[in-house]
């Protein structure tokens, strides 16, 4: 294949990737080494991996090479290399969590969802950057793909950053506040937190373990969809594993939107910059032009979400860390310290009470959903931060910021297991991604993936970061 | 095919349909005009039984998310101290956190000596948080089962007795 060729190796979709693979048009050897370059070219600025893979990767992509070349095929990731946030664990390489507290930390074995995309043939090319822990503050050094003087949003932020830029052709993110969709949707890449359950978490560093969720993020809604074909279903290492049955999620992309009923969740559309509004206000138009049929709805006790999101956070955040942070203060930051400090003043009572409001919330979640397929929202309230800007607001500012532009839209749907799907909705005059989220039943990605599907066909393509 | 939204130079029909103020407190985007929809949610509904939505808002405020950076520095403000807040809880019926208890529960409970700069920022973080959870029960969470699910415990009870690898 050309050098240009190669480079343009680097903006297919897993989808494209694993087709020329399977016909030896490429080689998974030739699309490593691409990316391979591309990282070590790029990735200075971008700040989005922990660690790089070089030699296992290229291990990798030879096997899945004799493999093709053999007339044996895994699957549609069979030479396909991925990125993995860094809170998953792989055996035998680094997997720091973000933090100094593992930064010597090698787990004797391999997390499930990625273990699954393994054995299909799956290239890795390395650990992606994060907030510490999912937890901490800020990523100062990571940026944001379509403009390096912005932030990407986090928690998986390097995962966002990677799928954009063209530093691996998917990778895996997890959501337990938002991680997987709020940089999705600064970044420009499709993330989807799966239903509670459906991808087993064995194998990845807790945050919160009753609202931790595992997912993909992709450049497209059918890699999305060909990716949690691999990672979902019952995992005996993970009792909370659901044993629901895993459909083929591509099967459902070509649906289409006609008739389908489509929700648009009142609380979650005041409070928006303009361009963000526009945005979803043309994406809910291609949607009514296809056939589908909206209305507003209203989720009051949206917020209530958010408030048990974060005690359960703080709560079950502390028991995981908490003989660490006695013994090791020092090696946390100081975002996440005060986070954890504060989950040992929360009474076991009020941790009690916020689990069992979960159910409230996601009672009126049904009972709206009885009526409509599924519910729509902007996937956050304003394109990317300026990391100057952000550095200039006092603290007060930055948290309120912060809950007000992305926690709002994303918390409530941790809380109560829906799955939920960021996916751009264009590109903002300032040059960055706006988004939409979808969230549906429980257990219902089928219905989230096709009707992002479908509005994504209608879209178009997204301009490629000016890189 | 409509225009792609690619661009952000949407054309003039997203005006017309984006927020109809004339509206009021009805449909907010025209498109719902458009294809006979209909507000099926109870409009004005409180999130909870006696718990105003502003007072939620606040509380959640207090963070436990990734991106939170600093978030529990933000507690005075959300403790109600804002112009046009919700009622509080009684102070003297209430829960009521200094940074000295604070500092106490640490070391008491969890063997932790808290940094003294963090005492009075977890303190107000924590009170706020405390306080409206308790405006929250009293106001009604009773019906609802917790989740804790034996059916886990008995999977998870499983899983611990079986061989690794």
């Amino acid at each position: 294949m050309t050098v240009s060729g190669l480079a343009e190796v680097l903006t297919f979709e897993v989808a494209t990737l694993s087709s020329r693979l399977r016909t030896r048009e490429i080689s998974s050897v030739e699309a490593t080494e691409a990316y391979l370059d591309w990282i070590s070219e790029r990735d200075g600025k971008l700040g989005s991996y922990i660690t790089v893979t070089q030699e296992r990767a290229r291990t990798d992509a030879a096997r899945a090479d004799r493999e093709i070349a053999a007339g044996i095929w895994r699957g549609p990731f069979h030479g396909v290399p991925l990125g993995l946030k860094d809170n998953v664990y792989t055996k035998g390489i680094l997997t720091t969590g973000g933090s100094k507290v593992l930064a010597d930390f090698r787990p004797d074995f391999d997390a499930t969802a990625w273990a699954k995309l393994a054995s299909q043939g799956a290239v890795l090319l390395g650990k992606l950057n994060l907030n510490e822990f999912a937890y901490g503050g800020l990523l100062k050094r990571c940026r944001n793909p379509y403009d390096l003087e912005r932030f990407p949003g986090g928690s998986s932020a390097g995962s966002a950053v990677a799928v954009v830029a063209g530093m691996c052709a998917a990778a895996i993110g997890t959501d337990t506040s938002g991680s997987i969709r709020i940089p999705a949707a600064q970044c420009g890449c499709v993330g989807l937190k799966p239903t509670y359950g459906r991808v087993s978490r064995f194998g990845m560093i807790p945050l919160a373990y009753t609202m931790d969720h595992v997912g993909p993020m992709t450049r497209s809604v059918r890699d999305a969809a060909l990716m949690l074909n691999v990672m979902a279903g019952f995992d005996e290492s993970d009792s909370t594993s659901s044993r629901e049955l895993v459909p083929d999620f591509t099967a459902a992309l070509a649906g289409g939107v006609r008739g389908i009923r489509v929700g648009i969740i009142r609380e979650l559309t005041d409070g928006l910059s303009d361009e963000v509004s526009r945005a979803f206000s043309a994406a809910l138009r291609l949607l009514a032009s296809s056939g589908a049929h909206l209305d507003e709805v209203s989720l009051p006790t949206l917020e209530f979400g958010a408030l048990i999101n974060a005690t359960v956070t703080w709560v079950e955040a502390l028991d995981y860390h908490e003989r660490w942070l006695r013994e090791r203060r020092n090696d946390y930051g100081k975002e996440i310290r005060l986070n954890l400090e504060t989950g040992m003043m929360i009474p076991a009572l009020d941790y009690f009470r916020a689990q069992r409001g979960r159910a409230r919330i996601l009672a009126e979640a049904l009972s709206t959903l009885q009526n409509h397929d599924v519910l729509v929202s902007p996937g956050v309230a304003t394109t990317a931060l300026k990391v100057r800007d952000y550095l200039k607001m006092d603290e007060k500012t930055r948290a309120g910021l912060a809950y007000r532009n992305q926690l709002r839209f994303t918390q409530p749907f941790d809380t109560t297991g829906q799955p939920a799907l960021t996916i751009p909705t264009g590109i903002a005059s300032d040059g960055l991604p706006t988004s939409m989220q979808i969230v549906g039943r429980p257990f219902d990605e089928a219905m989230v993936l096709c009707v992002a599907a479908s509005y994504e066909a209608m879209r178009g393509p997204l301009s490629c970061p000016p890189l | 095919m409509p225009a792609s939204p690619c661009s952000i130079a949407h054309p003039a029909w997203v005006e017309e349909i984006f927020y109809n103020k004339a509206t009021g407190g009805g449909c907010k985007f025209l498109v719902m005009g458009t294809t006979g929809g209909r507000n099926v949610a109870a409009r004005g509904r409180q999130p909870h039984a006696g718990i105003g939505r502003r007072e939620l808002l606040r509380a959640s405020l207090l963070g436990g998310s990734a991106l939170v950076a600093g978030i529990v520095r933000v507690a005075p403000a959300i403790a109600g101290d804002v112009e046009g807040g919700p009622p509080r809880a009684p102070r003297g019926k209430g829960p009521k956190l200094s940074g000295e208890v604070v500092e106490r529960v640490a070391g008491a409970f969890f063997g932790y000596q808290m940094p003294a700069a963090d005492c009075d920022t977890i303190a107000r973080g924590a009170e706020a948080t405390i306080r409206t959870w308790h405006l929250i029960a009293l106001s009604n969470l009773a019906p609802i089962d917790p989740p804790f699910d034996f059916s886990l415990v008995c999977a998870e009870a499983e899983r611990l007795t079986r061989p690794r690898g």
